[in-house]
């Protein structure tokens, strides 16, 4: 059966246009039986390739080589493919990608490549997709079908082109790539896979070593804003952090404007996230190592952060970008989230750039247009670029587009209660940073609006201590605190398996993760929360330990202030006037 | 210009190839549960809308109202639109309100 197939298809490739391309294998070598399965082999590589390679009118010579190293699958040369004569004893597996098949696809992807009316590897466009987008190694290394195709550009060509003519979920799983195979040499011959909408996205929770899967779908993204951290002040002087924000609609709400206040549902991409900038909780900043990956963090989280611990701004410049654009981003932003090994770290690569990269990569893959190496750097391509107003905009809280430093809100809050001779006339910074007793003895009848007051500015004062107390944390770690130090490395032995979210899936799957890997996810993310909740308990208890005994107690006393505030600021809310 | 063969045995043999073909029949294991970006409002919603307006609702409530961050007032449009009580109130109580839970 396998030979007459392959005659007639061969037959109906002669004929038609009378152009075909064909693949003459030389049998030496082979018994009867090999070559049977050699023809047969070659037919359904060759009714694999895309119409357009097909109907090429030109021949490569294949043959099956046992001198070919046993490593060694196949070899191409100037159009003379040499393939292993194992691949001959492999039998067919289905519709997926079977070693034998793909390996003759990869090596007729070469000979086009380097033949005439080729050169697709040199492409930027396509060395860019495909993870060279920076100087060095390419560091897409997790979530790959195959390792190899990140040792050249030429490899990359061939390896993907198996993967998107063997693998209906190709275009689920790399849709950038998949669409530019499309484009360049047309659909693969192969029933199309639906894809699901929705990208899974690993998201920060609440605790430490929590992390929330997210399907998070492309039609619910009403807008995508370059959102940008301030400075600070002069204390806490730094270069500013750049991220983008996506506007994501509350369920049930039409994308439109309204989603822009829709503030609970909002997702930040952060790359390199508070590595030596703001800590995502202050005490986990104290295992210092954050891998360099893409973070996804809700808006809530990160205006918490910024504005009422750091008393930085955060200022969203919205992105004129099409729906189309928005798409492509985040398909990019879910690549590098799932692929991006954060065991890489390249040196003068930080937010602005790899924020720069991703937006230049979704908008206009050819060229480099928006990098820059200052978050204020890549403002400026980007209002160049005209994606981003001149003007900055609207400061109004209502509109959702600032986020200002609480600040101001603290002094106002500071003043009435000095006013009200609650406190000591102290400055705000001051106040703040005073140990609990001088910032005033919290009276047991104090009303609502003082209670409220002072539990915001509790709360800030508790916060500031902790990073006090982590700064000093560091730098005892160096001298001695054996217990703080075994359980640090045991936290960052755990936390390591969370470098990136590829590391809780099985092998298997590549590419953006597919609606059937997602029930182990959520196993494994179940699992690694309690078991990342005890170690985290453990190494807080340790951190509280090697402390200064006054240290210590000034945190504990500032804790129980927060406490008896917040209980009876909730009392006297629920109260009726 | 070569293609390894060990790696791609390796790989095989590691069977990714069931895996890869049961997903053609489309299942979707896996999306009972969790975080979904569509579908209606839950009360875990409302408790994150509440939660993170905590600290601005304070301060509104201690300012008389000059205080309004952008996250109380998403908050005061989220409870407005799912709660018709809500939606008679007004910005203090809903602040207080925000406060009491």
């Amino acid at each position: 059966m396998r030979l007459s197939a392959w005659l007639a298809a061969a037959l109906l490739l002669a004929s038609g246009s009378g152009h075909a391309l064909e693949l003459r294998l030389d049998p030496a070598g082979l018994n009867p039986l090999q070559q049977r399965q050699a023809s047969d082999l070659l037919a359904r590589a060759q009714a694999a390739l895309p119409e357009r390679w097909r109907a090429d009118p030109r021949h490569f010579s294949l043959h099956f080589d046992p001198r070919l190293p046993a490593d060694v699958a196949g070899r191409h040369r100037h159009g003379d493919l040499r393939l292993s004569p194992q691949l001959l004893q492999m039998a067919p597996v289905g519709e997926t990608h079977d070693l034998a098949r793909a390996t003759v696809l990869h090596e007729i992807a070469h000979a086009f490549d380097r033949g005439e009316g080729g050169g697709w590897s040199r492409q930027p466009h396509f060395r860019r997709l495909a993870g060279w987008d920076r100087r060095g190694p390419n560091p897409y290394a997790l979530r790959s079908p195959d390792d190899y195709e990140r040792h050249s550009p030429a490899e990359a060509f061939a390896v993907n082109l198996e993967w998107y003519l063997l693998d209906p979920q190709y275009r689920c799983r790399r849709p950038a790539l998949a669409a530019w195979y499309r484009q360049q040499l047309g659909p693969a011959p192969l029933p199309e896979a639906a894809c699901t909408d929705a990208l899974p996205l690993l998201v920060a929770g609440a605790g430490a070593a929590q992390m929330e899967l997210e399907r998070l779908d492309p039609a619910r993204v009403y807008a995508v804003d370059y959102l940008l951290a301030g400075s600070g002040d002069a204390a806490m002087s730094r270069f500013g952090h750049a991220m983008l924000r996506l506007v994501v609609c509350a369920p049930g709400r039409i994308p439109g404007p309204r989603c822009r206040m829709d503030l609970a549902y909002h997702r930040v991409l952060s790359f390199r996230a508070f590595v030596n900038d703001v800590q995502i909780s202050n005490w986990r900043g104290l295992t210092g190592a954050y891998p360099a990956r893409l973070f996804v963090l809700p808006l809530d989280q990160v205006i918490e952060e910024y504005t009422r611990t750091e008393l930085r701004d955060l200022q969203a410049w919205p992105l004129a970008l099409s729906s189309a654009q928005i798409d492509a981003l985040l398909q990019l932003a879910a690549r590098a989230h799932w692929s991006y090994d954060g065991r890489y770290r390249f040196i003068g690569n930080n937010c602005a750039v790899e924020s720069g990269r991703l937006l230049d990569l979704a908008l206009t893959p050819q060229q480099r247009r928006l990098q820059a190496i200052t978050p204020r750097g890549v403002l400026h391509r980007l209002q160049a670029a005209g994606l981003a107003e001149v003007q900055p905009p609207s400061a109004r809280s209502e509109e959702g587009l600032y986020f200002a430093s609480a600040r101001e809100d603290y002094r106002q809050l500071l003043h009435g209660l000095q006013q009200a001779g609650l406190t000591p006339p102290l400055p705000l910074e001051r106040w703040l940073d005073s140990p609990a007793r001088q910032r005033g003895t919290l009276p047991p009848d104090l009303p609502l609006q003082p209670t409220a007051a002072w539990w915001v500015l509790e709360t800030a004062a508790l916060r500031r201590a902790e990073l006090r107390a982590l700064a000093q944390l560091k730098r005892r770690l160096g001298q001695g605190a054996p217990e703080l130090q075994t359980r640090l490395a045991d936290w960052q032995h755990f936390s390591g398996l969370f470098d990136a979210p590829a590391s809780l899936l099985p092998a298997a799957g590549y590419g953006i993760v597919q609606p059937e890997e997602l029930a182990a996810l959520e196993q494994a993310l179940a699992r690694h929360g309690e078991e990342g909740q005890a170690r985290w308990q453990a190494l807080h208890e340790a951190a509280e330990r090697a402390l200064p005994r006054a240290q210590r107690l000034e945190l504990e006393q500032a804790r129980q202030r927060v406490q008896w505030l917040a209980a009876r600021m909730r009392r006297l809310a629920a109260a009726a006037d | 210009m070569i293609r390894p063969l060990l790696f791609c045995t390796l790989l095989a043999a590691s069977a990714p190839l069931p895996l890869l073909a049961s997903s053609f029949a489309g299942t979707t294991a896996g999306s009972a549960s969790g975080a979904s970006s569509q579908g209606s409002s839950s009360s875990s919603d409302d408790d994150k809308v509440v939660q993170a307006a905590r600290g601005e609702a304070a301060g509104f409530v201690a300012s008389d109202g000059k205080l309004r961050g952008a996250r109380l007032q998403a908050a005061l449009l989220h409870l407005r639109q799912h709660d018709a009580g809500a939606a008679a109130a007004s910005d203090m109580e809903l602040a207080r309100a925000i406060l009491a839970r």
